[in-house]
């Protein structure tokens, strides 16, 4: 309680739950020090930003110009007392009063006995940490080195196939095949999806790593990929799918899966 | 000019830009439309880059950007400089509303799931990244240099990957009181390499 100074960096960061935020406004509200921190580490943080600017899609501009002119601006006065600086009204935003922590997966027991890989529960620690370097990662420039050397080698491989990478709805995501690298990029509008790796692991002798496209449950072959290494495999007819998931079948595909063992999955 | 311990011409160039800003916004707080599009001409590159490093996906980072404009525009007029400077102020909306996004939809929609689709991975929730992102990064770069790995790591989390700092105390495995001072002294440390607030 006597700690309160201690919070302006997570106050800043807007790392404090709920409670702790209205806690540290009322301090805000008697302490100088504090609020002349805040106040300097805000503009600190703004400078910052001069960094990491992205232009928002050019359409933007005349949705929101749009939508302003339809609503009335809010008068000067602040009809509510001293602590609601910070709470905004806004309706049509939830505040998720606690974050909730992934459902507990219940031990996986009729559904399907991998060997390896998606039935045990994988190291915590270490996925939260390869996030914490994704996020990193971000602070450095929005995409990870890696991956920025992974998308550029698919615009300089097809630059047909490359503007995937302009689609409006593009989510790109990071994945692990039998411990190598993957990244998806999937666009649900253009009905494309590429999966991209640089260090994929072997398949094995006569075997393929197969990409199905999951629609409703059923999976449809989207993509072969014969050996390890350096690979692109563009996938087509992702529309009305819900995942991308891959699995190791015998070389040359297979017409349905052969195997329960999904070595990836993501979902979209 | 007396400071010439700043960093060089760049705090030159913010100070008339902001002098800009600054007239812009009196007359949005006038209820000026036209004046709201100079608003956005000046600022949305870096205040949907902020959102975008927090969201990372495009089309959210999009929608959210559009909210924020127009709760800045809703709330013009109750802005005053114990808020921060202009930016700061809409950069504090905005990232605010940022982290709650990625807290609550974010969560959702990157898990990585069972073939059978009944069962769902305790995958890490972070994971999409933002390809629009500028490879202009060579200032915030060095600038995270400046801070100890440690520093760097917590202020990431917090401050980009929208983790609450009970959250990032979880992940890297500290006790809260660690992290809180991380966070601090990392976001002191960015403050003083971008040589502002002294
Ligand atoms: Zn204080």
């Amino acid at each position: 309680m006597s700690d309160m100074h201690s919070m302006v960096g997570s106050y800043v960061a807007d790392a404090l739950d709920d409670g702790e935020r209205e806690e540290f406004d009322q301090h805000l509200a008697s302490c100088a020090a504090c609020r002349a921190e805040v106040y300097s580490l805000r503009e600190a943080l703004v400078e910052v930003g001069a960094f990491h600017e992205a232009a928002p899609p050019p359409m933007l501009r005349a949705s929101i110009l749009g939508a302003i002119s339809g609503i009335s601006q809010l008068p000067a006065q602040e009809p509510r007392p001293a602590r609601s600086e910070t709470a905004q009204p806004s309706p049509a935003v939830q505040h998720p009063s606690a974050v909730q922590p992934p459902p507990e997966s219940p031990a996986p027991s009729n559904v399907i006995a991998p060997a390896h890989g998606f039935g045990r529960p994988r190291r915590p620690v270490s996925t939260w940490l390869a996030a914490a370097a994704a996020v990193l990662a971000v602070a450095l420039g929005g995409v990870t080195v890696w991956q920025q050397s992974e998308l550029r080698s698919v615009q300089a491989a097809d630059a047909q196939r490359a503007d995937l990478l302009a689609a409006p709805d593009l989510v790109v995501a990071p994945g692990t095949l039998d411990g190598g690298r993957l990244t998806y990029l999937v666009s649900k509008e253009r009905g494309e999806a590429l999966v991209t790796s640089s260090d994929l692991p072997d398949p094995g002798p006569e075997r393929s790593w197969q990409v199905w496209v999951m629609k409703d449950g059923v999976p449809r072959s989207g993509a072969l990929l014969d050996s390890g290494g350096r690979v692109q495999a563009w996938i087509d007819g992702v529309s009305g799918g819900q995942a991308l998931a891959i699995t190791n079948e015998p070389r040359g595909g297979s017409p349905a899966p052969t195997t329960d063992e999904i070595q990836a999955i993501i979902e979209f | 000019m007396t400071d010439d311990v700043g960093p060089p011409a760049r705090r030159v160039a913010d100070t008339a830009a902001n002098e800009v800003l600054a007239a812009v916004f009196a007359r949005v707080c006038e209820g000026s439309e036209e004046a709201f599009a100079e608003l956005y001409d000046i600022t949305s590159a870096r205040l949907h880059g902020l959102i975008l490093s927090v969201v990372r996906a495009p089309d959210l980072a999009a929608e959210i950007t559009q909210e924020v404009y127009v709760e800045v525009w809703r709330q013009a007029a109750r802005w005053s400089a114990d808020k921060g400077s202009v930016r700061a102020w809409m950069h504090t909306i905005a990232h605010r509303r940022a982290v709650d996004r990625v807290r609550s939809v974010q969560r959702e929609t990157e898990r990585e799931v069972r073939w059978a689709g009944t069962t769902r991975e305790s995958e890490p929730d972070h994971t999409w990244e933002g390809v629009e992102q500028r490879l202009e990064v060579e200032g915030v770069r060095a600038a995270l240099e400046e801070l100890s790995t440690l520093q760097k790591e917590a202020v990431s989390l917090a401050y980009y990957g929208g983790y609450s700092h009970r959250e990032v105390a979880e992940i890297l495995g500290l006790p809260l009181g660690t992290v809180k001072t991380r966070i601090r002294d990392g976001l002191l440390g960015l403050r003083s390499v971008m040589g502002a607030g002294t």
